[in-house]
C-alpha cells in the first residue's frame, strides 16, 4: 500500500520541470525578485521627519548587493548610451555619442539620464517594484496611488559641478492636489560625502506653496527662508526621500571619487498637468 | 558653470522633450489649463491604493 502511495505522489517530468520553473522564479537569489524585493515598513518616526520637514533619510533601504546590483546596470547603460537619432536638445552627458549633439560650447555640470528602465530590463524591474511604490506610498499618505513619474541617473564624476536650489515640480508638468501628490526617491548607489556631492534639504520648505512660478516669500536667499539641512553621508543602498515641492540642491563633487545616485519620482496617480506654463518666476533667488 | 536661470531653462527643455515623449503632450505653449494624467502605460500605476484596501470611500 505504502509503495502504492509513493508511486502515484511521485512526480511527472512535466512536474518536475514546472516545479524547478516555479523555484527559479521565486528563490530571491536567483532570479527576478531580486531585483523588487520586499522592504520593511518604514518607522513611524521617519514618516513623521518627512511630513514635518519635506524630507527624511532612509538608511539601509536596499541590501549591498541589490545596491551593487543597481550600480552594474546603471552604468552599463551609461556607458552604451547615446541619443535618440535626430534629438536637437541640450544634454546633460558627456559620452562622445551623445555631446556631438550637444549645443556648441555646453559642458553640462554631471551626467543625467532619464529613464535607464527604458533600457535595462532589470532596472525596470527595481524601479516598477510595487514593493518599492508601497514604500513610498507609506510616507505620502496610503490612500493614494501611484504611478511612476521617471527615474534619473546622476553621476557626478570628480570635479563636477553642484546642482542650484530647485523644486522638482517646477521641472515637471505635474499639478498635485497636495505636496503629498509628488516624491523623489533619492538612492545612493556609491558613497556620498560632503566631498563627493551630497544633497541639503530647506526644510519645510514643501509647505510654503512656493513654487518657480508663483512665489511670495518675503527673503531673497533659500538659505535665509529656511533651516538647511546638513549633508548627508551615505552608503550604498541608503536614500533620502523628498517631496517635489521640497527645495534642495547637491554639492560639487570635489574629491577624487565618482557618485553614482539613482532616482525614483513617484506622482499621485490623480494629479493633473499643467497645459501653458506661467512665463515669470515668482522668486528673485530663482531668476 | 551656469546660473540657475540657464540651468533652469535646460532641465526645461530637457524635460520638455521627455513630458511629451512620456506624456504624449503637445509642446508647452500650444495647450492651455489643466488635464487629469494621461491614461497609461507610459506611466505605470505602481501602487494601487484600492487593491491594496486603503483606498478612500
Amino acid at each position: 500500500m505504502r509503495s502504492l502511495e509513493k508511486a502515484s505522489h511521485a512526480p511527472s517530468l512535466r512536474e518536475m520541470l514546472l516545479l524547478l520553473l516555479t523555484a527559479a522564479l521565486t528563490t530571491p537569489s536567483s532570479g527576478w525578485e531580486r531585483w523588487a524585493p520586499r522592504l520593511a515598513p518604514p518607522a513611524a518616526s521617519r514618516v513623521a521627519q518627512f511630513r514635518a520637514d519635506g524630507h527624511a533619510a532612509l538608511p539601509a533601504l536596499l541590501q549591498p548587493a541589490l545596491a551593487a546590483g543597481l550600480l552594474e546596470e546603471a552604468l552599463e547603460v551609461h556607458r552604451t548610451f547615446s541619443y535618440e537619432k535626430g534629438y536637437k536638445g541640450t544634454v546633460f552627458f558627456r559620452a562622445s555619442g551623445g555631446a556631438a549633439q550637444a549645443e556648441p560650447g555646453h559642458v553640462p555640470p554631471f551626467d543625467r539620464l532619464y529613464n535607464l528602465e527604458e533600457r535595462s530590463p532589470r532596472l525596470r524591474r527595481f524601479v516598477e517594484s510595487p514593493h518599492l511604490a508601497a514604500h513610498v506610498a507609506a510616507f505620502l499618505g496610503e490612500r493614494r496611488s501611484l504611478r511612476l513619474y521617471s527615474t534619473s541617473l546622476f553621476l557626478k564624476e570628480p570635479g563636477d559641478s553642484a546642482a542650484q536650489w530647485h523644486k522638482d515640480i517646477d521641472a515637471s508638468p505635474i499639478v498635485p492636489a497636495s505636496p503629498w501628490g509628488f516624491a523623489t526617491l533619492w538612492l545612493a548607489l556609491d558613497e556620498v560625502s560632503p566631498e563627493t556631492g551630497a544633497l541639503r534639504f530647506a526644510s519645510k520648505s514643501h509647505a510654503d506653496h512656493c513654487t518657480y512660478f508663483d512665489c511670495h516669500l518675503p527673503c531673497e536667499t533659500v538659505d535665509g527662508c529656511y533651516n538647511v539641512s546638513a549633508a548627508r553621508r551615505l552608503r550604498a543602498g541608503d536614500a533620502t526621500l523628498h517631496t517635489g515641492h521640497t527645495f534642495h540642491f547637491s554639492l560639487p563633487n570635489r574629491s577624487e571619487k565618482r557618485r553614482v545616485a539613482l532616482t525614483v519620482a513617484f506622482v499621485d496617480a490623480a494629479a493633473e498637468v499643467h497645459g501653458t506654463l506661467p512665463e515669470s518666476p515668482g522668486c528673485d533667488f530663482l531668476k | 558653470m551656469r546660473n540657475a536661470t540657464e540651468l533652469r531653462a535646460t532641465m526645461l527643455q530637457n524635460d520638455e522633450y521627455a513630458w511629451r515623449r512620456w506624456l504624449r503632450l503637445p509642446k508647452l505653449g500650444s495647450t492651455r489649463g489643466r488635464r487629469p494624467l494621461p491614461e497609461s502605460a507610459f506611466l505605470p500605476l505602481v501602487y494601487d491604493a484600492k487593491a491594496a484596501g486603503k483606498e478612500d470611500l
